[in-house]
């Protein structure tokens, strides 16, 4: 299936009889590249998928309000940000203890072969990532897997370039000092 | 464009980093990409029939207590109790007939003024007696007025 641009998405999505069909094209072409980023944050495929539903929830409602000064991708990844982090967060308050324990919840995933096909050092690299902040990890996660630009991440979070390079290159060297530490192999 | 962090970068500041290959190694349940729009969409409807309701019902959440707030504060001021003096006797079932008149007696002077209570009248509107007529008066009352002429 083609994907459509975003003016001939949202001027499907303006008109009452092809509303609908519009926000399932929307959904069809977005919502891979959107798990992606929310499988990394969350890792558990049943919160993964929760996330993600909330995310096209939010869109539907905020869609007629979206203005088109940006792409239609980054305001829906900038949902997907949003949506990550307070999932993250709603997490450490439920289980109200400290952030080893809540790393210890997002890293059992990654033990299971049902929901992990990477190998050793693969599992490596996710246990260290879900080690970071989770502002820190969504940076890394743009940058280093989805390879975004800067620009495009500094409006997807709302932090400016500079802070976003700072906050990258430091996630990278915690990264490899976790690497290089982990007894795992 | 050259971004400050390309591949080199990466290779001088973190070596095992850049050696490890970048590969997506989740597991996707099969056909979930199938079956992901159609329940989004479910919930969509859902969303859209239930929110009128839900809107309504918020905006009640928020109204009812400022509105109850307003009505208890106005409630309060009009309705307050009328101050009463700590050091009055309330239980008179002991006192004898002199006690209860002298206590109806000082309610009575507690409703008056400073300026209208009897000794600051009669202080202030006393007519002044000469000697005569003040020995008289203590002739009257027999008072024991030798203190009084020491005093002078």
């Amino acid at each position: 299936m083609s994907e459509l641009s975003d003016q001939e998405l949202l001027a499907l999505f303006r008109k009452e009889e092809t509303r609908h069909y519009a926000f399932n094209l929307m959904v069809r072409q977005y919502q891979q590249r959107l798990y992606s980023f929310v499988r990394r944050m969350v890792t558990d495929p049943d919160e993964t998928k929760d996330v993600l539903q909330n995310v096209f929830i939010k869109a539907w409602n905020g869609l007629d309000r979206f203005r088109e000064d940006a792409q239609l991708y980054s305001w829906l990844y900038r949902i997907a940000h949003n949506e990550s982090i307070s999932h993250v967060k709603r997490m450490r308050r439920g289980l109200f203890v400290s952030q080893d324990a809540v790393i210890e919840r997002l890293t059992t995933t990654l033990d299971s072969s049902e929901h992990f096909s990477g190998d050793a050092i693969q599992r490596k690299l996710q246990r260290a990532v879900m080690k970071l902040p989770e502002k820190q990890r969504a940076v890394f996660t743009m940058k280093y897997f989805e390879q975004m630009k800067y620009e495009e991440m500094s409006n997807v979070t709302g932090t400016s370039v500079g802070a976003l390079k700072s906050s990258f290159h430091i996630a990278v060297k915690k990264i490899e000092q976790w690497v290089v530490a982990d007894p795992t192999i | 464009m050259k971004t400050q962090f390309d591949n080199d970068d990466l290779e001088r500041l973190a070596p095992n980093l850049a050696g490890i290959p970048k590969q997506d190694p989740f597991r996707v349940e099969e056909g979930f990409f199938e079956r992901f729009p159609h329940q989004v969409q479910a919930l969509v409807a859902n969303e859209k029939r239930s929110i009128w309701p839900s809107v309504w019902l918020l905006r009640a959440a928020f109204a009812l207590p400022v509105v109850g707030l307003l009505i208890g504060a106005l409630w309060f001021f009009q309705a307050s109790p009328p101050t009463t003096d700590p050091n009055q006797v309330t239980n008179t079932e002991s006192l004898s007939n002199e006690e209860m008149y002298l206590l109806e007696a000082d309610e009575l002077l507690a409703d008056l003024a400073p300026e209208e209570l009897p000794e600051h009248a009669a202080a202030s509107e006393a007519p002044a007696l000469d000697a005569d007529e003040l020995v008289a008066y203590y002739e009257l009352t027999s008072a024991d007025i030798t203190d009084l002429i020491e005093n002078l």
